[in-house]
């Protein structure tokens, strides 16, 4: 079970750690100029604040996608150790009875 | 978490194209408007309609989501976006939205659509068993 359910979660989480990584450095990037701006007076603090909020946003949205993303591998991991025992566990139990 | 019987296990919704469809449409019309205002600005007056168009649109996506069982977290990523809009709205208000502002707004805004639709494609999944019960 633990052969087949492995593969799935090696091959989601750096799909995963890519994405999260990416869209991390970029909100770092963004935090940063919006703070640059902000120290050069080229944007009031009001619209500094707007700025952030929206970004703090977008963050959260971002985190939300990679746990979902991950929750996808696990459920692909379950199920593929479920296929790997499957056949066993019917022909175990006999009488024709399909219990996975 | 649903199991179908149980030959096989689900922890997240299944594909949703309208809400893949409709998310697609709502970023199209934010960007338009401000690629438009980046190039010409214009007070929040020519543009209420937008915003009530957004509402609208985000409420039928928020509902949608809803409905779907296993989908919580779309659910919660709608209603981020929602707040995103609120917040735009009212900074518009004030006279915020310039070009001072639109290219953060316009990144934010865009990394909120593409986390969505990330998800979404996700759900596709690459090969699905069939499920047999479902519980959430």
């Amino acid at each position: 079970m633990l052969d087949a359910a492995a593969p799935k979660l090696q091959k989601a989480w750096p799909e995963a750690k890519d994405y999260a990584t990416v869209e991390f450095k970029k909100y770092l990037m963004q935090v940063e100029h919006i703070e640059e701006m902000k120290l050069a007076k080229k944007i009031t603090e009001e619209k500094a604040t707007f700025l952030l909020d929206m970004q703090r946003n977008s963050m959260r949205s971002v985190l939300l996608t990679v746990e979902g993303l991950g929750l996808l591998a696990v459920e692909a991991a379950i199920n593929a150790a479920l296929d790997a025992v499957r056949d066993a566990i019917n022909t175990a139990i006999g009488g024709g009875w399909k219990v996975l | 978490m649903t199991c179908d019987g149980c030959t096989s296990v689900q922890l997240v919704a299944d594909y949703n194209k309208k809400i893949d469809d409709g998310v697609t449409d709502l970023q199209k019309k934010t960007d338009t408007l401000l690629v438009k205002l980046e190039r010409q600005p214009e007070p929040y007056s020519k543009h209420t309609g937008f915003y009530d168009d957004a509402k609208v649109q985000l409420s039928l996506l928020k509902t949608r989501a809803d409905a779907i069982a296993l989908n919580s977290l779309t659910s919660s990523q709608i209603d981020l976006l929602k707040s995103s809009f609120t917040e735009m709205e009212a900074n518009d208000k004030k006279g915020n939205l310039d070009r001072d502002t639109i290219p953060g707004v316009q990144d934010a805004l865009d990394r909120q659509f593409t986390s969505i639709l990330k998800l979404e494609e996700a759900k596709k999944r690459a090969e699905k068993a069939p499920a047999a019960t479902k519980s959430s």
